[in-house]
């Protein structure tokens, strides 16, 4: 009876959470699947299409191909090189220098500030024509490029500011470094290992968990973008920047089609589980736990 | 035991939160078939309610929602400050903002059924939210008691303002398309135009720009204007409308081939500002820096953005180029934006009265100044230019304008799923994407003709 008191006490302390979670991500959730087979609007009934949506984005739509394209290509590019960057910062922060906790926190700042509009305007101005970008490259004799107004510059100058915002995967991996017991080290250069040995027999599989769990939700918001290409190019030029989140969003909140844009949404959530599952089952060959693995 | 007290209140707390939350969703979501209800009942209940409030003086409270820059933010707030003051039982809330993304919270609030009183909308937005709805509205000729609609031209109100035989909004004031130059970039060029300006004249010109310094450009467009320009050109070329009330295409592959070629022609031999360039500022040409530091002659533009520039004396309105001989100037003429009343409105005699007060008080209009371009109605036109408060290139913009207005515009073609549509082919034409004019013409009317029975069909 006791047991049961306190069970149904917990239950109650958390019910605000299970009502949010219900309200707020479920419903929306399981209502845009339904949405997803009507010809939802916004502002009139929903009527029922049955696959109509799904039929017509996977088929006859112009745009659908080319944004998944250019969010492949984006994913593809800004996912490692993300990984990378946060690494080797993270492994220059591990040294026990005099001031490390302040370049710690200067290196993290970016992330703070990398969501925000905000940053993504100060992005557009520095890589404008007049902006500070040309005006430093115009000193190596290098002459004023639209770096955002070309089709061949635009998506890899957006994939440069998420790549900046590298901050928490650094910080991860930071924590993961600390983890590796310095006795491996020893061992190892006892034993005659150079620094490159050490990083990729010693340091690498050490820390694959974070890796994994660093690749899993870096794919999860490549696949998800949109602040960056709606706010710095809108999606231009030449679509080359429309990704699958701006599609998303013309499609729901600029033409009214919200049943489509759910169908849309739907696609993408499958795109990033079948990835996921995929990245998930190829880590029993590349992850290292150090209990096994066992939950 | 206290501990299990606290415990029980916290509880309760919690649990008053939730039921209280609960109730008033429940008082809401009983309001709002209440409200749907409202919308079809005849307007004289709501009359009769409104006069009841209006007797009573009892404190009323209204929203206000608009976009605008600086000015008209400043302008509006006065003209609220002196209402409330003369009227001390009526306090306006306003909510306003940019332009960037209102629209998307327009549409989300009117399904939400949570929109504000009082809504300044875009006119070609109606449309669709009438398509979609055609209640969303209150019909203002109900309220001839609140608000006078004598200063308004019918045919103007018929034109833009009519849906279904209701009168929905009432135009904030007059916008037309129009050339604004800058003197001082003609003069350098030594540029010169005659009473009527071909758009062949336009182009001989305008490339004397480039030619003199090649930094500076005549034309500044982004390709929401590159969009109007060929359009007109089209319209004038053919004297149809782009797209016809059925959901087809009014022009052929070969007058598209014409009226591409020329917007070609303007961009390969940099009388307009290359795109690459101008895609930055997107949505706002005048944001480039070389729009105020004299490196841009001229945009084909709304009168209702005439004041987008810092030029001074050098700031001049010139006619819109057109074919010579077209039947039609194309001209577009239409409403700067409009203002609806919400039929969720729960008080619409005091959100009329603000209105009237906008449109025909002398303090009113003396507060709103020009702020949403030249006054629909002429007495609004005349205290402002007594008062030296209308803006010289905007008034002189509509004169010419009015003197020759185009055929009035179908609402298809604004639907914004158009105007992206033709915009990205015509951006794919100017960065070499078709083999020429005539490639780009044929892609543009199977997409177009594609896109629009894809819209014909969902309207079904």
């Amino acid at each position: 009876m006791k047991k049961k008191m306190k069970r149904n006490k917990g239950l109650f302390f958390i019910l605000p959470w299970i009502i949010g979670l219900l309200w707020f991500q479920m419903y929306p959730f399981v209502m845009s699947l339904y949405y997803s087979f009507t010809n939802y609007t916004m502002l009139k009934e929903p009527k029922l299409v049955g696959l109509t949506n799904y039929v017509r984005l996977l088929t006859s739509d112009m745009e659908f191909w080319p944004s998944m394209k250019v969010t492949a290509i984006y994913a593809l590019v800004v996912v490692p090189c993300k990984l990378a960057f946060a690494l080797i910062i993270a492994m220059l922060l591990n040294k026990n220098v005099k001031g490390i906790g302040m370049f710690r926190t200067l290196y993290y700042l970016p992330s703070i500030l990398g969501g925000s509009i905000a940053i993504a305007v100060v992005w557009k101005i520095l890589f404008m024509r007049d902006g500070a970008v040309n005006h430093l490259l115009s000193g190596l004799g290098i002459g004023p490029r639209d770096w955002l107004g070309s089709p061949n510059t635009a998506l890899g100058t957006i994939c440069i500011l998420s790549v900046w915002q590298f901050g928490s995967s650094m910080v991860l991996f930071l924590a993961a470094l600390k983890q590796v017991p310095a006795s491996l080290y020893e061992a190892a250069i006892i034993d005659g290992a150079n620094r490159f040995q050490c990083f990729f027999k010693i340091t690498l599989p050490m820390i694959t968990s974070i890796l994994f769990f660093n690749l899993i939700m870096q794919m999860i918001n490549a696949l998800q973008e949109f602040t960056s290409a709606f706010v710095i190019t809108g999606g231009g030029p030449m679509k080359s920047t429309y990704v699958l989140g701006m599609k998303l969003y013309t499609d729901a909140f600029k033409y009214y089609k919200m049943g489509y844009a759910s169908a849309l949404s739907w696609i993408m959530f499958l795109i990033i589980i079948c990835l996921s599952m995929l990245v998930f089952k190829s880590s029993s060959a590349w992850v290292y736990y150090e209990d096994g693995g066992e939950f | 035991m206290r501990k299990k007290t606290a415990i029980l209140t916290a509880g309760a707390i919690l649990m008053a939160g939730l039921l209280s939350g609960c109730q008033k969703q429940a008082e809401d979501s009983g309001q709002a078939p209440a409200a749907e209800q409202n919308r079809q009942e005849e307007g004289t209940e709501q009359e009769a309610q409104a006069d009841q409030e209006t007797d009573s003086q009892e404190q009323v409270t209204l929203r206000f929602s608009w976009w605008g820059g600086d000015s008209r933010h400043e302008a509006t707030l006065e003209c609220i400050k002196v209402f409330e003051e003369e009227n001390p039982n009526i306090k306006i809330e306003a909510e306003y903002g940019g332009f960037d993304g209102y629209q998307d919270k327009i549409s989300a609030s009117l399904s939400g059924q949570t929109e504000a009183d009082i809504m300044q909308l875009d006119q070609p937005w109606m449309a669709t939210f009438m398509a979609q709805n055609p209640d969303f509205f209150l019909n203002i000729r109900d309220y001839a008691d609140c608000i006078s609609l004598d200063g308004f031209s019918e045919d103007f109100l018929d034109d833009f303002c009519v849906y279904a035989d209701k009168l929905v909004s009432l135009p904030t004031g007059t916008n037309a398309l129009n050339l604004l130059a800058n003197q001082a970039v003609m003069d350098e060029a030594d540029i010169t135009f005659s009473d009527v300006i071909t758009w062949e004249d336009f182009y001989e010109q305008g490339k004397k720009v480039n030619e003199v310094n090649p930094e500076n450009y005549f034309i500044n467009m982004d390709n929401g204007i590159a969009f109007y320009a060929t359009r007109i050109y089209l319209m004038q070329l053919t004297n149809r409308q782009l797209i016809n009330e059925d959901y087809t295409l009014g022009v052929t592959v070969d007058e598209m081939e014409e009226a591409f070629a020329y917007t070609k022609k303007l961009y390969d031999d940099k009388v307009i500002i290359p795109y690459e360039e101008s895609m930055i500022f997107k949505g706002a040409p005048q944001d480039n820096p070389k729009w105020n530091n004299n490196q841009l002659g001229c945009w084909l533009n709304w009168s209702s953005q005439a004041d987008q520039q810092q030029w001074g004396e050098n700031a001049v309105s010139l006619p819109y180029p057109c074919i010579e001989g077209a039947e039609n100037s194309g001209v577009l003429v239409r409403p700067s934006q409009v203002l609806a009343v919400s039929a969720n409105c729960e008080h619409p005699k005091e959100a009329m009265k603000f209105l009237d007060f906008m449109f025909n008080q002398e303090a009113g209009i003396l507060a709103l100044k020009d702020c949403r371009s030249i006054p629909p109605t002429e007495k609004g036109r005349k205290i402002l230019e007594e008062n030296g408060l209308i803006s010289e290139q905007a008034s002189r913009a509509v004169d010419l304008a009015m003197a020759n207005p185009g055929m009035p515009e179908l609402d298809v073609p604004n639907t914004t799923e158009v105007q992206d549509t033709f915009s990205a082919i015509i951006e794919k034409m100017i960065y070499g994407q078709y083999a020429g004019p005539r490639e780009a013409a044929e892609e543009a009317h199977k997409l177009m003709s594609d896109m629009l029975a894809t819209v014909k069909a969902d309207m079904e």
